[in-house]
């Protein structure tokens, strides 16, 4: 082959993995030093889905800048709207009523449970099991038309203003979560029937790039990837916000389930498991929701002091943080959003080498990273 | 079929070289025969597999193209045909090019050998089986040819690997076949089918422990070299982006997905011949004699029977290996390689050594309802573990505790 | 802990250094520290106090100069802790903390590529958000774009000149008349 006469001599190759690839859940590069199927060397290089975004918001008024906290992460947008809606209120020091902050979790954790859907689907997609996405996707198309009813949109869902939401629910919505939640229960043991328990896929996954708690301390990582290996951390519980101290839930942490803690399959059961919290969470809320307002008397575009406040979220990947900078105007001085999926890439060159292309492809999919987030 | 045409023209006196030249137009016209048939087969099964996967997937699958989508693979093949034709401008021409023209005759050949029926084989050489298998081994060479040529890294990956995986399954899928061929003797494929019965116990399946056994690895072993899943590695589309076909496109694509889809029928025709009995119609002890002695219309009537029973028996084999695909996920490399070297080669060494075995130890007198016993004991065996798939797939179904539409007209 | 606290184990620690807290008209306070004296503040908060994970690492163009914001957090003890550095514009030079903490390497390539935040020590720090070639540090409030990348342009033809033709002005209403249509 032309060009690669000294690669075939030193017996390593340069290959690169990305951008355009099924399995780097969006526009990613790897740039791999592979000696036959080992990997000797992984170098992530990021910004192919590089918006601006922090730069908008520069120039965005606070209220205008709500539907971009969605694209941050499309796939749990709730939580970019709710890491910044936090942010503005804290500015501004007014308090949300509590119908609107459970209005806010029950949208939020549903938003989990579709993300957690997709990436175990996207997951064992990438492993080779094109059925199970599938199976999640029929559930997940149950709960976007619920966040049609809500909110309007099926993805994209600019949900929430500055002190509450942005509509209250129609009639019959809490009715129609319920009996979404009852067909979820049986849903979840359907799906480890179908992929959890087999052999092949426990094999592929078990004593896969093992990540320390140390190490993932280290590298911030955060939400199942941290809590599988084996760190007690959920900022639900650790840093209360909004109403979630009324409700009783699990934190899952990795337990070492068929393999060791904090490897591939570690990551995944802690997704499964925390979907089934979720659902927890979503029935206490919609059986407990207050009367009430929805949405605080606040100006639709208010003009926030000035002053600097750090807000954070357990968004579905890990902490999704605010770091907002005002300077008495209508619009933000700096907003800088920091996620999750940055620092996952930054771990992978220090975790991956000694494994194999394809344990490579397992272990990405377990990270749960995509691209919009890393970019920003 | 060469038979058939030599006493075809046994009565006509014709020069010799009018009668091979009449050969040559033969064997141009059953070659032809054969090749429909095999692109049809494809074609029909790349529509089998969309639909079934569908379902599989709570979705419908192709219906829009057809009644039920039945015309898909037509539409699909003429796009292909209409496609510009994309050779990478550092790939190697001629090898790229060519590499499909060995994919194909590889898959393609095979079906010349493959007893469809009584009497309904394209060529019944004497080394049936073990043509089959060794003109199969023609597509490595392709799929090589195929991944070195497209000057890509990923295809140069995913080409080796599948070479090192269908050549190391080989030797499993050869070792079963031998555990086979030392109940029968024979390689001719009509005669092992011959030499089964109708009923299931006599079958070659349940003939003795070894060869029950050896039916499993020949069913994995095959599914490797045929780069289905578990096994489709070479090609995993979420790893390597079709692996060693990445560059290719149009209808140079559809020359490898025609050979995949192809081959899904001749394992489950190899199934079938080998351990399923073939064509042999239950009840019928002797169908050679039993067609012999009937008149003209009956005797196309016996013969369309054991060509149903064919079929009846591949397809349901063609359904379980597309079921297979969509429903585990693929190994990887390292444990593919290991799971043929450390456990089916040496598995299937001791099947064929206790296959012959069983053959050495006397079938006659009390011997012969000892293996009677056993065989129904093994036909028993067989049957349970289908029943209890089909009972755990309605037991998945009723823990749904929703409504399940098996409308296949949809 | 607050940042009181966290104020005063510091200055217990490193009497001569002149830490600050400061806090905005609303928000959360912050320590501003010296540039110099940032990462043996880190060191110490982290080995001695816990604060082993890093939240945030951010920079920030105040008009007046850049600074570089480090949010850390004790999961122990459940607390955080905002450090600021204030750079000039002419030096905008930091030591850099990826030792300390892992993901501080792309936090900072990230500050360096969108703000021009020179980081010493780091062991690779090129431009991680922006393609290699890119002229300039798009997060500074001076930065105005070059007219083009690589013969793409970067600015739109005015678009009100393009929908002009589509969307006619319409007179002003008069109070008190009834809008068309209603």
């Amino acid at each position: 082959m032309k060009g690669t006469a000294e690669s075939l001599q030193h017996d390593t190759t340069i290959v690169n993995m990305g951008p355009q690839h099924p399995s780097t859940h969006g526009v990613l590069n790897l740039t791999l030093t592979l000696r036959g199927e080992l990997i000797e060397a992984a170098r992530p290089k990021v910004g192919f889905l590089h918006r601006a975004i922090e730069k908008i918001a520069e120039s965005t008024q606070y209220v205008g800048f709500i539907p971009y906290t969605d694209r941050v992460d499309y796939l749990s947008a709730m939580f970019g709207n709710q890491g910044y809606c936090m942010a503005v209120e804290k500015l501004l020091g007014i308090e949300v009523p509590r119908r609107a902050e459970y209005m806010r979790v029950v949208a939020c954790e549903l938003n989990r449970i579709i993300n957690h859907l997709i990436a175990c689907g996207t997951f064992a997609m990438d492993l080779g099991a094109f059925t199970p996405f599938l199976h999640g996707m029929r559930e997940r198309e149950m709960v976007n038309d619920m966040m049609e009813k809500i909110c309007g949109a099926r993805l994209n869902y600019n949900y929430m203003r500055f002190g509450g939401v942005s509509r209250d629910w129609v009639p019959g919505l809490d009715k129609e979560i319920l009996a979404f939640l009852d067909r979820f229960e049986t849903f979840l043991p359907e799906f480890n029937r179908l992929i959890t328990g087999n052999e092949i896929f426990v094999k592929r996954l078990v004593h896969v790039v093992p990540i320390s708690a140390a190490q993932a301390i280290k590298y911030g990582l955060g939400g199942p990837n941290l809590r599988a290996s084996g760190v007690d951390f959920d900022l639900r519980r650790d840093y209360p916000y909004s109403v979630y101290p009324e409700f009783k839930f699990k934190v899952i942490t990795g337990v070492g389930y068929r393999g060791e803690t904090g490897d591939t399959f570690s990551r995944y059961m802690v997704r499964l498991d925390e979907m089934v919290e979720s659902a927890k969470i979503v029935r206490q809320a919609v059986e407990g929701i207050p009367e009430g307002e929805y949405l605080a008397k606040v100006a639709r575009n208010p003009v926030v002091p000035a002053g600097e406040v750090y807000t954070h979220v357990e968004s579905t990947r890990g902490e999704m943080g605010f770091y907002l900078i005002s300077d008495g105007t209508d619009k933000p001085f700096r907003c800088k959003i920091r996620t999750s999926s940055f620092c996952a890439m930054a771990a992978i060159p220090e975790v991956i080498p000694g494994f194999m292309v394809a344990d490579l492809t397992a272990f990405f999919g377990s990270l749960d990273v995509v691209a919009p987030e890393v970019d920003r | 079929m060469k038979n058939w045409f030599d006493s075809l023209i046994a009565n006509f006196q014709l020069d010799p070289w009018v009668m091979t030249l009449a050969l040559g137009f033969w064997l141009l016209i059953v070659a032809a025969l054969v090749l429909v048939f095999m692109a049809s087969f494809a074609g029909i099964t790349s529509w089998l597999e969309r639909r079934i996967a569908g379902r599989m997937q709570s979705r419908i699958g192709p219906n829009r193209v057809g009644l039920v989508g039945f015309w898909q693979w037509l539409a699909d093949g003429l796009k292909s045909f209409l496609k510009e034709d994309v050779i990478p401008d550092a790939a190697d021409r001629t090898l790229f090019k060519m590499a499909p023209y060995l994919v194909f005759p590889g898959g393609f050949a095979a079906f010349a050998a493959l007893p469809w029926g009584y009497g309904i084989i394209a060529s019944n050489i004497d080394i049936g089986i073990f043509y089959v298998t060794s003109i199969t081994t023609l597509v490595v060479l392709g799929i090589l040819m195929a991944g070195w040529s497209s000057n890509n890294k990923w295809s140069l990956i995913g080409g080796v690997r599948s070479a090192s995986q269908m050549i190391s399954y080989e030797i499993p899928a050869g070792l079963s076949v031998l555990t086979v061929v030392a109940v029968s003797g024979t390689l001719n494929m009509q005669n092992i089918v011959a030499l089964q019965g109708g009923w299931p116990w006599q079958w070659y399946f349940f003939n003795n422990p070894f060869t029950f056994i050896s039916f499993f690895i020949f069913f994995a072993s095959i599914l490797a070299e045929g780069n289905r899943t578990p096994f489709d590695l070479p090609e995993a589309e979420s790893e390597l982006v079709a692996g060693y076909l990445v560059e290719y496109s149009g209808m140079r694509f559809l020359f490898f997905l025609f050979t995949e889809w192809a081959n899904v029928w001749t394992m489950s025709a190899l199934l079938t011949t080998l351990f399923l009995g073939g064509w042999q119609i239950p009840g019928i002890a002797d169908l050679g004699a039993v067609i012999a002695a009937a008149p003209f219309a009956v005797k196309i009537l016996w013969v369309a029977a054991s060509i149903a029973v064919f079929f009846i028996k591949t397809s349901v084999f063609v359904f379980i290996v597309i079921w297979v695909r969509w429903t585990l996920p693929r190994l990887r490399v390292d444990q593919l390689m290991l799971m043929c070297w450390k456990y089916f080669v040496p598995i299937g060494f001791v099947c064929l050594l206790g296959s012959a075995l069983c053959v050495v130890l006397p079938q006659t007198g009390l011997w012969q309802w000892f293996w009677l016993g056993m065989r129904l004991l093994l036909t028993g065996l067989g049957f349970a573990i289908a029943i209890g798939l089909i009972w755990r797939a309605f037991y998945n179904l009723r823990a749904m505790k929703d409504k399940v539409y098996i409308k296949i007209w949809a | 802990m607050t940042a009181n606290d966290i104020l005063a184990l510091l200055q217990q620690h490193f009497p001569h250094t002149p830490f600050e807290l400061q806090q905005g008209q609303a928000g959360d306070p912050w320590i501003l520290v010296p540039a110099d004296q940032i990462l043996p503040t880190l060191d110490h908060l982290k080995s001695q106090h816990g604060f082993v994970f890093l939240s945030c690492l951010g920079g920030i163009d105040y008009t007046t100069g850049l600074g570089v914001v480090y949010i850390i957090r004790s999961l122990e003890k459940k607390c955080e802790v905002t450090l600021k550095v204030l750079l000039p514009y002419d030096q905008p030079e930091v030591a850099s903390a990826h030792a300390l903490y892992g993901n501080a390497n792309f936090f900072e390539r990230e500050a360096w590529d969108l703000l021009g935040i020179r980081f010493s020590g780091h062991p690779d720090l090129v431009r991680i958000m922006l393609p290699d070639d890119w002229e300039g540090h798009p997060l500074r409030k001076d930065y105005v774009e070059a007219p083009d990348y690589h013969g793409i342009p970067t600015t739109r033809p005015d678009s009100h000149a393009l929908l002009t033709p589509l969307y006619p002005a319409k007179p002003a209403a008069e109070p008190g008349a009834t809008p068309e249509g209603a």
